[in-house]
């Protein structure tokens, strides 16, 4: 489906603790798991270029976007606001069945992981984060189990359990933690990008695969490993 | 209908049903804003910058936020002209305004060769060239005069920095168009250097294009940071014939409806 403009409104908010607010939003597209939405947070003139708006949790006819302090929009975003989407932007996941272990990997936004722990915890898996630094764990299913820590030693640690994993680390993973990653068969990455046009025009996305060079907002934001090209 | 000729001097000239034009370098190569924008209300879509052969990204590309607009170094990457060409050509034939294919030449050699392509096809009607900021004024002439050599009228994209020293080189070698809207170069910490787009970039537009204004009689097509239909116009009281929209295009997608308004003819 292309990139469309798609009307929304939050219905409603929750604070989920360490000053990060879950808003519900009702659309008539969602994004899937793997896909994003583009949207202006606020009437102001900044940031100058739209949020980039991942899927953190689904309900019926819902869906749920997680904001930080400091994040565009979060002081700003109330039930009842409406907002123009613009999207979706990627794909789908296209991801391995999703039973079995899943290791979750993430920095600075590990709620954008959360949609891929939910469907494998309904397939009956076994999800686990790994997180660089603290994060309300308590908003989360209490069948995920979380490590917070160095994310390299967190990741050797751990390598051998999953049957996969997907990283989604700012603004790359670093080599050390690249190469970790390589070892584990079935490494994904949700990648971090700024996407200033969504639709493919500005070229500011371009990713190195080995297929050759793609534009990440209409090829794909979650991408396996190894077709991914080390970035210079 | 009413419509601006952009082009009288030139033999077929170039008709617009709206004062604004889709800018090189956002809005993508054919269609990729057919679901989000009415491009029927554009005057004319100007393609991404092409070149002959294809051009990959650059190694170190970066697109960064910065209070009030956001740096893009991507390198201009592309397919080359054949190649899109035969991935374009179609699209840009149902295009419901005109087609103005942006050119990042280095020769008059390559731009015969890149004439020969795109005169054969529909709803082509205009090509521009860009310039490296440091591009040489000789070098600038002598693309000018190989693409005036052809059938389709020449828009001529001057530097942002050097607008008002290249203009009358342009104008010499016989543009029937003056661009001035290429976006400026900037560098952030890192370095990063890269095209600068946002809100800041709209006054160095209207001086660049009041500089030009008064160097030459030919059209002008401005642009540079439009975000709001009182810029737009302000281009338009200062000399442009149209108006050309780049980065909004991203950054305010809703007031696109309000700018084509205020420049439908």
């Amino acid at each position: 489906m292309p990139a469309q403009a798609i009307a929304a409104q939050c219905l409603r908010l929750e604070l989920l603790g360490h000053g990060r607010v879950r808003a519900w939003l009702r659309s008539s597209v969602r994004p899937q798991p793997g896909q994003c939405m583009l949207a202006r947070l606020g009437a102001g003139p900044e940031p100058y270029l739209c949020s980039v708006l991942f899927p953190v949790a689904f309900e019926p006819e819902l869906w749920a976007i997680e904001l930080a302090p400091g994040d565009a929009g979060r002081d700003w975003l109330q039930p009842g606001c409406s907002l123009e989407l613009l999207g979706p932007v990627g794909r789908p996941a296209a991801l391995p069945a999703a039973k079995g272990n899943l290791l979750l990997i993430a920095n600075t936004q590990p709620a954008r992981l959360l949609p891929f722990a939910a469907a494998t915890l309904a397939a009956g898996g076994a999800a686990l984060l790994l997180l660089a630094r603290p994060y309300p764990v308590e908003s989360l299913d209490a069948r995920i189990e979380v490590r917070i820590g160095h994310l390299p030693a967190l990741v050797r640690e751990h390598s051998a359990w999953p049957a996969l994993a997907i990283a989604h680390v700012e603004p790359q993973p670093a080599p050390e933690l690249a190469a970790l990653l390589a070892q584990i068969p079935n490494a994904h990455v949700l990648l971090h990008l700024c996407l200033p046009c969504g639709v493919g025009a500005c070229q500011a996305c371009t990713i190195r695969t080995r297929a050759g060079w793609k534009l990440a907002c209409t090829a794909g934001l979650l991408w396996p490993l190894a077709e991914l090209q080390a970035q210079p | 209908m009413a419509l601006l000729e952009l082009a009288p001097n030139h033999k077929t000239g170039l008709a617009l049903r709206s004062r604004a034009v889709a800018a090189s370098g956002c809005w993508g190569f054919a269609d990729e804003y057919a679901g989000l924008v009415d491009f029927a209300q554009l005057g004319a879509f100007i393609t991404n910058p092409l070149t002959y052969a294809p051009r990959q990204p650059a190694a170190a590309r970066a697109a960064l936020p910065f209070p009030g607009g956001v740096l893009l170094h991507t390198g201009l990457p592309n397919p080359g002209l054949r190649s899109a060409v035969q991935t374009y050509a179609a699209k840009w034939a149902r295009m419901p305004c005109p087609v103005i294919v942006h050119l990042a030449l280095n020769s008059g050699a390559e731009v015969t060769q890149c004439l020969a392509l795109l005169e054969q096809l529909e709803n082509v009607a205009a090509l521009e060239l860009g310039f490296r900021a440091d591009e040489h004024a000789h070098t600038i002439s002598e693309l000018v005069r190989a693409a005036c050599a052809g059938m389709l009228p020449v828009l001529a994209a001057l530097p942002f920095e050097r607008a008002a020293e290249c203009a009358p080189i342009a104008a010499r070698a016989g543009a029937q168009v003056l661009s001035v809207s290429a976006p400026p170069r900037g560098t952030l910490p890192g370095p990063v250097s890269g095209r600068l787009y946002g809100h800041g970039v709209f006054p160095g537009a209207l001086h660049n294009l009041q500089a030009v204004q008064a160097l030459t009689d030919l059209p002008l097509l401005a642009g540079g940071g439009v975000h709001t239909a009182e810029q737009a116009q302000a281009l338009l009281a200062a000399g442009a014939a149209a108006v050309q929209l780049d980065s909004v295009v991203w950054s305010q997608p809703a007031q696109l409806p309000a700018l084509l308004q205020a420049l439908a003819l």
